[in-house]
């Protein structure tokens, strides 16, 4: 998965937010935890990336940037 | 004992002299001794069972510990020289055992509360001949909760367990958390329980204020406003329908907000003056737009528990996210496909119902909650493409406050649950707000609720000060403004004056306890 496609699949929960920058998405309530638990089905769906219950932690959230670091250390699993 | 009983202060009193007198190092054994006297205090007959959770769980949590300690250990060793799946192979067994220690313990501590907390009300489920009256211990769902959140959290790895009993004790037994919370998680509290605070007179200042706005809101508006509401609700409450139940819920909006924040100010202050940060519960509730976002903001650390240790964990799981795959292969990317989610909703929202007790009424609030916010996930494209009509609406003020109103009246309704026994009870009161027209009846006959002009008055203006207080908040903490020595004496002196002379407490008043307290 690339972080363009992240960004993109970020986008359609909300497409108001500029991802790409934006910090703080679950300290902020950005994402909410339905939001959270739509893009583990998204990934999980889409490309195969398995998220565990011990990886939904705020900091994991926060931002594009983290979310994009938690998913490439589970694809090289 | 309550935190309003002359007990409560004066072990309080007691407690930070011995606390302050001891060497920093031992000062939290001070508070384990604290805890265990408020417990006793409490009923002894409830000891034994804290004391169940607290062994259990602690050395349960130390055998998970090791165990994971060894692993990272072994796969260190030989990363090298044994085959991977060979490691992959050790690791999975080395996490069955985890696993099937794990969930003896949490056999032993959910059984132990499920079965004190409901073994009654099924037996009445079930017609049973006969009935048992077994004892339920003072705050058990609330250190049940906190206890099972920390072996969660050990055997996921988030941190290595607590090797002294002693300090774990005081972690599952802190006395100001057992009545009504907060539930604490241990990497937070752990943080300033056990360091030893300094004796700092303008921190001790500031937790004495919190705790008189605790028991101001508690003294002069919760307090207030039980005997009018028992009137409401009680064995009568079919005579008073119509605007009587949309007086009756709006009061007890304000009742149960004084009444549970109150003692969670009080609960938060008494640690502050041990030096002792615990987490917050509230963040100004009634002030949120949606039921989504009141739900973070009120009883938080219940909520964020349910939603760390079951609605999160329940969605990643490998049977729930193949059964979103299979149901998005048959229909897309609409309302059937989303029936994982909406299960784990209902299923958090039924155990969130009855975390708060044994009976239907508890099971179907909280499943109101899930089922209202299951409809507004649903309908959000569609307010999505009104407010597309309607650029700019939605960043208007009056659109906000009609928002918070709007949220403010719904919970108000959902309540209904707690106010009235049984789905009759509460049907017929929801039913009667749309058909028994009485508005002006009430206004002349308000008197009957036994609340003179004067309570009225103050009522008032005690929830126009904490909507006041509330909205100052979001400009940032009401504590910045004391931010001096005798700013903050003189404002607990005021408190305790008010307390005093506002409180609803003698003759025809007892100092109830809290409502949260009963689960």
């Amino acid at each position: 998965m690339t972080f363009e496609q992240l960004l993109d699949l970020l986008s359609d929960l909300h497409p108001d937010i500029d991802f790409e920058t934006a910090e703080g998405l679950i300290d902020r309530k950005v994402l909410t935890s339905f939001d959270v638990v739509s893009i583990a089905a998204e990934l999980s769906e889409t490309y195969g990336v398995e998220l565990r219950a011990v990886d939904i932690v705020p900091a994991n959230f926060n931002s594009a940037r983290a979310l994009f670091a938690l998913i490439q250390k589970r694809e090289d699993e | 004992m309550t935190f309003l009983s002359g007990g409560f202060f004066l072990l309080v009193g007691a407690l930070l002299i011995t606390y302050y007198a001891l060497p920093k190092r031992l000062r939290y054994l001070s508070l384990l001794g604290g805890s265990v006297a408020f417990y006793a205090l409490c009923g002894p007959k409830y000891l034994p069972f804290l004391a169940i959770t607290v062994l259990s769980v602690y050395g349960t949590a130390r055998l998970l510990g090791r165990n994971l300690a060894a692993q990272k250990a072994y796969t260190a060793l030989h990363k090298k020289d044994l085959p991977k799946e060979e490691l992959t192979a050790y690791k999975q067994r080395q996490g069955r055992k985890r696993t099937a220690l794990f969930l003896l313990c949490l056999l032993l501590n959910l059984g132990l509360l499920g079965a004190l907390k409901y073994t009654s009300f099924l037996l009445e489920v079930l017609r049973a001949p006969w009935q048992v009256h077994w004892v339920l211990p003072l705050g058990i769902s609330f250190y049940t909760f906190q206890s099972v959140g920390y072996l969660i959290d050990v055997k996921q790895g988030k941190y290595p367990p607590e090797e002294n009993l002693l300090r774990y004790a005081l972690f599952a037994s802190f006395f100001p958390q057992m009545i009504q919370g907060p539930i604490s998680r241990y990497d937070m509290l752990s943080q300033t329980l056990y360091e030893g605070a300094d004796f700092d007179l303008e921190r001790l200042g500031r937790g004495l204020v919190r705790i008189l706005f605790g028991a101001a809101k508690k003294l002069i508006l919760a307090d207030r406003l039980a005997p009018a509401l028992s009137l409401l609700f009680g064995a009568q409450a079919a005579d008073y329908r119509g605007a009587w139940v949309f007086l009756g819920m709006v009061l007890y909006a304000l009742r149960l907000y004084a009444d549970f924040t109150g003692g969670i100010d009080m609960a938060l202050g008494v640690g502050e003056l041990f030096g002792v940060t615990m987490p917050e519960n509230f963040d100004r509730p009634y002030l949120s737009k949606n039921i989504e976002e009141y739900w973070t903001r009120w009883h938080m650390t219940m909520g964020s528990w349910f939603r760390d240790y079951v609605f999160y964990p329940l969605n990643v799981s490998k049977a729930f996210l193949r059964w979103t795959k299979r149901l998005r292969g048959r229909f897309g990317n609409g309302f059937l496909s989303r029936m994982p989610l909406y299960t784990a909703t209902l299923i958090v929202w039924f155990l969130t119902g009855v975390w708060h007790g044994a009976g239907w009424n508890f099971a179907l609030w909280g499943l109101t909650n899930g089922v209202v916010i299951i409809l507004s996930l649903t309908l959000k494209s569609l307010y999505d493409r009104l407010h597309g009509r309607f650029p700019g609406l939605k960043a208007t003020k009056a659109y906000g406050a009609f928002e918070i109103v709007r949220t403010f009246l719904l919970m108000c309704l959902i309540r209904l649950w707690d106010c009235y026994a049984g789905p009759a009870g509460v049907w017929g009161a929801f039913s009667s707000l749309f058909t028994t027209w009485n508005y002006g009846q009430v206004a002349a006959r308000l008197s009957i609720l036994g609340l003179s002009g004067a309570e009225w008055v103050i009522l008032l203006v005690g929830a126009a000060l904490l909507l006041l207080v509330s909205l100052k908040k979001g400009e940032g903490s009401f504590r910045r403004f004391l931010d001096s020595p005798w700013k903050l004496w003189l404002t607990a002196a005021g408190l305790l004056l008010l307390c005093l002379l506002l409180g609803a407490y003698g003759p025809g008043y007892t100092a109830s306890d809290f409502i949260y307290g009963r689960f």
